[in-house]
C-alpha cells in the first residue's frame, strides 16, 4: 500500500499538480480511503455542488485555475474525487492526457495488456520493436498478431506518440527552461526536481534508438544539475545533490552502454524506470529533511 | 518516395474509426493504438474502485478482451467511445464487487450504482489503517493524523509540539513503519 495522503506537498502551486496526477494515477483509492481516516463522510456532496461551474473547465485544463481553499475543499470531500476522475476520463480534454504517468502505472498497464494478449491469442506480447525486426519466415498464425502491434508501436512513434498526447518539449526534465529558478526554499526547489524528474515517465521509448536518446537527454539533465550553483540549498544538500547528479549519470551512461552492446530493451527501459524512480524517491526524502 | 503505409494513419483516426476497424475488420493494429490511449486509464479507473489489486487488474483485463470479444459500440449523439468504454470497465468491477459479496451481476445492462459502494468498499480498510495509525509512536501518530485532516507540515508541527523538520521526518518514519504494519498484517 502507498500512503499518498501522507504525501501532499505542503506549497500550494504544487498541490494541484499533485492531486492531478493522484486523479489519473493507481493510488486515488488508497488517497481516498486515508483522507476518510480522520474525515468525516461527505457522501452527501456532489461533484456539482463542490465545484459548481469550475468543472467544466477543470475538464478542460486542470486543477491549476482553482484556489488554494478549493484543493483543500476537494481534499476534505475525498468520495467526490472519484466522481471527478470518472468525469475526467469520460470527459476530459488533451489536457489530462499529458499529466505524467509514473513508471509503476506503466509497467502494470504492460503487464495486464501482456495478459490480455495472452488471453485471446495465446501468447505474451513481444517488446514493442520486436515485431518490426522479426524475421518473415515466422509462420504461426499467433505469432502473427505480433506484427499489427509493433507496427501500431511505431506508428504511435511515428505519429509522436498520439496527437492529443503533448511530447514533452524540447528541454524537459532537469533541463526545462525556468526550472532551476523556480522554488526560492530549498525543500521547494528539490520537490521541483522530483516532479521535473518524473517527466521521464512522459515519453514511453519504443526502439532502442528512442530509449538511448532519452536516456542521452537525462544525462545531459544530470550534467545542467552538476553544473548549476542551487543557490536555494544548503551547502550540505548542494553536496549531497550533486554528488548523487555523478551517481546517476554514471548509471545512466552504464545503462547506455549496454543498450548499446545488444542488450533486450524492455530490461533496459525498466532499469531505467527504476532508477529515475529511486533518484526521484531519494530527492524526496531529501526534501523532507532539507 | 515510398508510400506511406495505411498503417501509419491509425494514430490519426477517431476512437470511432478506431472502432469500426476493430468491429468489422477485427484489425489489430486499430486495436492496439486504442489500447496505447485508454488503457493507463482504464487501469486507474479500475483500481480506484477495487482495493485489491489482482481484483482490479482482472476487471481492467476483461474490459479490453470485450473490447475486442464485443466491439458493439457504434457512435451515438452524447455517447462517446470513450462513454462506452468506461462503462465497460465501471460494469467489470461492478460484477467483481458483487461477486465479492456474493451477489450476481448481469453485465448485458447492468445499472450504474451510486459511488456509495465504490467508497464502502475502499473503507474496509480503514480499521486496518486506523490501528496501523494507533501502534505508531505518539509523535508520528500527532503528525500523521493532523496531515491526515489537511494540516501544512508546519501547522502538523505547531500541532505536535515539534519544528517542521521533525514532523516531516517523524511523518515519513510513519510512512515505512504503517506500510511494513499493514504487510506484515495482510499476509
Amino acid at each position: 500500500m502507498n500512503f499518498p495522503a501522507l504525501e501532499i506537498p505542503d506549497e500550494d502551486r504544487e498541490r494541484a499538480l499533485w492531486l492531478e496526477r493522484q486523479l489519473v494515477g493507481l493510488d486515488l483509492g488508497d488517497l481516498i480511503a486515508q483522507l476518510l481516516v480522520v474525515q468525516q463522510s461527505s457522501a452527501n456532496v456532489s461533484l456539482e455542488e463542490a465545484l459548481g461551474p469550475r468543472i467544466s473547465e477543470i475538464l478542460r485544463s486542470g486543477l491549476s485555475s482553482l484556489s488554494p481553499d478549493e484543493i483543500s475543499g476537494l481534499l476534505s470531500c475525498p468520495e467526490i474525487l472519484l466522481e471527478l476522475q470518472s468525469r475526467i476520463f469520460i470527459e476530459g480534454g488533451a489536457y489530462w492526457q499529458t499529466v505524467s504517468r509514473t513508471p509503476e502505472h506503466l509497467a502494470a498497464v504492460e503487464r495486464v495488456n501482456q495478459a490480455v494478449d495472452q488471453q485471446l491469442f495465446g501468447q505474451t506480447t513481444a517488446n514493442e520493436t520486436a515485431p518490426l525486426l522479426a524475421p518473415a519466415s515466422k509462420t504461426s498464425s499467433a505469432k502473427t498478431w505480433t506484427w499489427p502491434l509493433g507496427i501500431a508501436a511505431a506508428v504511435l512513434i511515428a505519429a509522436g506518440w498520439w496527437t492529443f498526447r503533448q511530447a514533452p518539449p524540447v528541454g524537459w526534465g532537469f533541463d526545462r527552461p525556468g526550472l532551476l529558478a523556480e522554488a526560492d526554499s530549498g525543500p521547494a526547489y528539490l520537490r521541483i526536481l522530483a516532479d521535473a524528474a518524473c517527466e521521464w515517465s512522459k515519453k514511453r521509448p519504443a526502439t532502442v534508438a528512442e530509449l538511448r536518446t532519452r536516456l542521452q537527454q537525462f544525462d545531459a539533465g544530470c550534467e545542467t544539475l552538476i553544473a548549476a550553483e542551487h543557490r536555494q540549498l544548503a551547502p550540505k544538500d548542494r553536496t549531497w545533490l550533486v554528488a548523487n547528479c555523478r551517481r546517476w549519470q554514471k548509471e545512466i551512461r552504464r545503462l547506455v552502454d549496454q543498450l548499446n552492446s545488444g542488450a533486450e530493451l524492455s530490461n533496459i527501459r525498466n532499469e531505467s524506470d527504476v532508477l529515475v524512480e529511486e533518484l526521484r524517491k531519494a530527492i524526496l526524502d531529501r526534501a523532507a529533511t532539507a | 518516395m515510398l508510400a506511406k503505409p495505411p498503417q501509419l494513419e491509425l494514430a490519426k483516426l477517431s476512437d470511432g474509426e478506431l472502432m469500426e476497424a476493430v468491429r468489422s475488420s477485427r484489425d489489430q493494429a486499430a486495436y492496439a493504438v486504442l489500447r496505447a490511449r485508454y488503457h493507463p486509464e482504464t487501469l486507474a479507473y479500475c483500481r480506484a474502485r477495487l482495493p485489491d489489486k489482482s481484483d482490479a487488474d482482472d476487471a481492467d483485463q476483461l474490459t479490453w478482451v470485450t473490447v475486442w470479444e464485443k466491439p458493439n459500440y457504434e457512435p451515438q449523439p452524447g455517447k462517446s467511445f470513450r462513454n462506452w468504454l468506461f462503462t465497460l470497465a465501471h460494469n467489470h468491477c461492478e460484477s467483481v464487487r458483487r461477486k465479492k459479496r456474493g451477489q450476481s451481476l448481469d453485465l448485458v445492462d447492468p445499472p450504474i450504482p451510486a459511488p456509495n459502494p465504490w467508497i464502502e468498499l475502499l473503507c474496509e480498510c480503514l480499521p486496518l489503517l486506523k490501528s496501523g495509525i494507533a501502534s505508531l509512536p505518539s509523535q508520528q501518530r500527532c503528525v500523521v493524523e493532523a496531515t491526515l485532516a489537511g494540516q501544512k507540515t508546519g501547522e502538523a508541527a505547531a500541532a505536535c509540539n515539534c519544528t517542521p523538520a521533525q514532523a516531516s521526518v517523524a511523518k515519513h518514519r510513519a510512512i515505512a513503519t504503517l506500510r511494513a504494519w499493514i504487510a506484515e498484517k495482510l499476509t
